[in-house]
């Protein structure tokens, strides 16, 4: 709806104050959209395909050629840039998605579904794209995803529907702590001892600790200040702990906010 | 910044203003539609059987002048002989490229990267007929060089009346390949399109002829398509009927092509 591909049956949707539905052109003026995995023109090469979509938007020669170079550098397609897409991976082919949404300096940039129909390698790839778009620049980037570790990752404000309704909009930390605690998981190089899960439960802040097969899981305050004690804590506890992260919980309120829902 | 509410919504054609922009972008989508083309095998196909179409007008003759001879004696003659064949490469040219070029983008999912951007859907439509118009009249332009060609070589003079038979041909292009572009709205594979364009204008027009023929003989039925076609060649001749047909064509040409136009507004993904 928000890039015109399909009509609405009530609502309205505004990006940059412009009605999508009454004037498209003008909304999406200034937008740059990765929509699934779009097919290209295969006769095309990068270049070509960024030239032709940047004269669309009104772009000079010059400014399409200065943007091009540094945007296939930033998703990592100068191999290819003279090369026909035609011959490209889906893992390339969505990168070079994700470029052409940047072709024009756009102010938002809208990503549905963006590492969709990807194998593993094309998903890690992008990820990797996609964690540095907003480096230093000033743009708004919308992304809708299923995967809700990818939300976490990548993004600091989610909103979340159900059947067509918004239930929540947050940013991630106020999401993830909406149960008032973190659960944060130890890694040790041994199988925890009830000793190990008892050193653990006695740092300052941790509501309770306990054994989840070869792990311990840690549950205490959502404060961030609390994170970071029980980081800097279990380091010095000598228990042979290797790693330590935070479990997904943006997936657990999720799963409760659709229930509450129903 | 994006915002959203939820308060009734009427769909509706939204802005069909045609603004100096629009008409730049058309001709950028024109331009990128022709590079297809002519970097695909189509366009190898077409000027194929064009030639094809050409050679058996000039061998043939040549071939069996004693039969030939007395009726391509004069400049007109050899023009209107040749003319004959330009409804059909129209036909082809409709088939290969118009019938392909809105139900492509579909199936092959590019109308991801082309609808979303800020370009209204009529610039589409208008770059994609315009590039499909375009790409027929160059082969059309190209036979009448070669017919010109053949009529000095035999004749030593070319008629003047070959531009007549151009600006009718010209007009038989928009008719078919308007047609073609309405079946390209509406179909949902481009194999399926193309077989539509080319049974429905090559036969519907010739059944109902041949109907209505024997229901009232020697009626003027000017208002169909083969009927209109016939004076590519026949308006080379003495008896030149010019308004008539280009109604035909015009008609035949816009009708479809507005429906094919306002069915593509309203089209979904």
């Amino acid at each position: 709806m928000l890039t015109h591909l399909i009509n609405v049956t009530s609502g309205e949707a505004y990006i940059n104050g412009v009605d999508v539905m009454r004037d498209p052109k003008g909304a999406l003026t200034g937008v740059g959209t990765v929509v699934e995995t779009p097919e290209f023109y295969t006769y095309l090469t990068p270049v070509e395909t960024f030239e032709l979509l940047g004269q669309l938007i009104g772009m000079s020669r010059e400014a399409i050629s200065a943007q091009t170079s540094s945007i296939l550098e930033m998703v990592k397609m100068t191999e290819w840039a003279e090369k026909k897409i035609g011959t490209f991976s889906k893992g390339m082919r969505q990168r070079v998605a994700l470029g052409q949404a940047f072709l024009g300096e756009p102010s938002v940039i809208i990503l549905d579904e963006p590492t969709s129909g990807l194998d593993p390698r094309g998903m890690a790839e992008m990820r990797d794209v996609l964690k540095n778009i907003r480096n230093g620049k000033d743009v708004t980037v919308v992304m809708s995803s299923h995967m809700l570790h990818e939300v976490s990752d990548l993004c600091d404000r989610v909103a979340i529907l159900n059947h067509g309704k918004l239930i929540l909009d947050d940013t991630i930390d106020a999401v993830t702590s909406r149960s008032g605690t973190r659960q944060i998981i130890i890694k040790l190089d041994h199988v925890p001892t009830a000793d190990d899960v008892a050193k653990v439960a006695a740092i300052p802040g941790t509501l309770s600790a306990s054994r989840l097969g070869n792990e311990i899981e840690a549950k205490m305050s959502s404060e961030r200040a609390r994170s970071r004690e029980l980081f800097e804590a279990v380091s010095n506890l000598g228990i042979g702990a290797y790693n330590l992260y935070e479990n997904e919980s943006l997936e657990a309120t999720y799963l409760s906010l659709i229930k509450e829902s129903r | 910044m994006i915002t959203m509410s939820n308060t009734d919504y009427k769909p509706g054609m939204g802005k069909v203003s045609i603004t100096g922009d629009d008409l730049r972008q058309s001709l950028v989508i024109a331009k990128n539609e022709m590079r297809k083309f002519m970097r695909g095998r189509k366009i190898l196909l077409f000027i194929l059987l064009a030639a094809l179409f050409l050679a058996l007008n000039i061998a043939l003759p040549a071939l069996y002048w004693d039969q030939f001879g007395s009726y391509l004696s004069t400049p007109e003659e050899i023009m209107s002989w040749n003319a004959g064949n330009i409804s059909f490469i129209a036909l082809i040219g409709a088939v290969l490229f118009a019938s392909f070029t809105i139900v492509s983008e579909f199936e092959e999912r590019t109308y991801l990267l082309l609808f979303t951007r800020p370009v209204k859907k009529t610039t589409i439509f208008a770059g994609k007929f315009l590039a499909c118009y375009a790409i027929t009249l160059l082969v059309v332009l190209i036979y009448y060089g070669v017919s010109a060609v053949h009529s000095l070589v035999l004749e030593g003079a070319v008629t003047s009346k070959t531009f007549a038979s151009i600006g009718m041909a010209m007009a038989d292009i928009f008719a078919v390949s308007g047609l073609a572009v309405f079946f390209s709205t509406i179909s949902k594979k481009g194999s399926i399109s193309a077989l539509m364009t080319f049974f429905l204008v090559l036969m519907i027009p010739s059944i109902l002829s041949g109907i209505l023929w024997v229901v009232q003989p020697g009626g003027d039925y000017w208002y169909l398509l083969n009927v209109a076609e016939g004076s590519i060649s026949s308006v080379i001749g003495p008896a030149m009927q010019i308004s008539k047909p280009l109604i035909t064509f015009l008609l035949w040409g816009a009708v479809p092509l507005l429906a094919g136009w306002l069915i593509f507004l309203r089209k979904e993904v």
